[in-house]
């Protein structure tokens, strides 16, 4: 491996290897499963990174990316959702153990959650929940602004419907 | 989780957004080179199971009397390389459009791969037909028959089977992948 590969694995590992782990999250119950799909999406991006010519906003391009990994390589992704605890992961630096505890069990809640939306609402409260705007995430699914923006409406009355029924 | 909190979706997305991935740059050159590995291992079998075919078919034209079986042995075994370079040379969509296209994208790719396969499929079948009905003929006529002839015809007869069930199996896992994308997008797009 060059020494520009490592950089750049690097770069993207740091800038996206979270955003990847939720997405994967969101789709594989299983700490294990979800694990191996945030290896798999980053090894992909890795891949397409040199073919990335600013056509898009960066992120849209790692999002694009991801979600076609998601799409063509979880084929439970389209099953009936599973609800199974997720794995640890790796403590922010910039909270205390108790806030990390806190959100982490807050942030398991809703990751638990959100995969229990149907795939086409899940894939817009995911990236809306990354702070996509609705143009950006109309580039990145390939649908229309007004199409986002009713689901993203709807994804978030079922969230909160979930989040009241689930305290 | 605060009930509170559900009516700010900031504060959804601040919760959503914590936390980092288990995983290394250890874990992805692994997986990277594992990746890689798969794939060497997969063109070499490929490479030795055509170039014993050739070898094979090449042996039979000069083996046995009836020549042109051989000589359509040999012509299955060159389309069957021209098959697979062709597939290899056919790049997969790397989904870099949006993810809509992508899958417009990689459902053509399937049923390219798909119609590669059935022609395949009956040119495998066609040469299998001659190769039995030589091997047959010959078992009739046993007196007649060199034990290298036979050889040969058995050995033929096998190649060209095992092509047959290796095209198999890869068209039924093109067929899985095609169903698979077609549910996906299906999903993605029919909103009730």
């Amino acid at each position: 491996m060059t020494s520009t590969d490592r950089a750049t694995l690097d770069r993207i590992l740091r800038d996206y290897a979270g955003f990847a782990h939720r997405l994967a999250a969101s789709y594989e119950s299983d700490p294990e499963a979800a694990r191996d799909l945030t290896q798999e999406i980053l090894v992909a991006v890795w891949r397409a990174w040199p073919a990335y010519r600013h056509q898009c906003a960066e992120r849209t391009y790692v999002a694009r990316i991801a979600h076609y990994r998601i799409a063509t390589h979880v084929d439970r992704a389209v099953r009936e959702p599973r609800r199974a605890p997720l794995g640890d992961d790796i403590p922010s630096g910039s909270m205390t153990p108790e806030e990390h505890a806190m959100r982490h069990g807050q942030r398991e809640h809703l990751i638990a959650l959100v995969r229990t939306l149907p795939v086409a609402y899940r894939e817009v409260a995911l990236l809306l929940l990354e702070d996509f705007t609705p143009a950006e995430v109309a580039e990145t699914l390939g649908i229309s602004t007004n199409a986002v923006a009713i689901r993203g409406t709807r994804a978030r009355e079922m969230l909160r419907a979930l989040l009241e029924q689930r305290p | 989780m605060n009930p509170h909190a559900t009516e700010h979706w900031q504060d959804l997305a601040r919760v959503w957004q914590t936390g980092s991935a288990p995983v290394t740059v250890a874990d992805i050159e692994k997986l990277h080179e594992r990746q890689r590995h798969r794939l060497r291992v997969v063109r070499a079998v490929e490479l030795t199971c055509m170039a014993l075919g050739i070898f094979a078919a090449l042996w039979l034209v000069l083996t046995i009397r009836l020549r042109w079986v051989g000589i359509l042995t040999v012509a299955f075994s060159v389309a069957s390389v021209f098959f697979v370079l062709r597939a290899r040379r056919e790049s997969v969509p790397p989904g870099s459009t949006d993810l809509l296209e992508a899958l417009k994208d990689s459902l053509a790719y399937q049923e390219w791969l798909a119609e590669q396969l059935r022609y395949g499929r009956v040119l495998g079948f066609v040469a299998l037909f001659a190769v039995v009905m030589v091997a047959s003929t010959q078992l009739m006529h046993v007196a007649s028959a060199t034990r290298s002839g036979l050889l040969a015809t058995a050995i033929a007869a096998l190649a060209i089977a095992a092509t047959v069930a290796w095209n198999m199996a890869l068209a039924w896992r093109v067929w899985r992948c095609t169903a698979r994308l077609k549910v996906f997008t299906k999903t993605l797009t029919d909103v009730s």
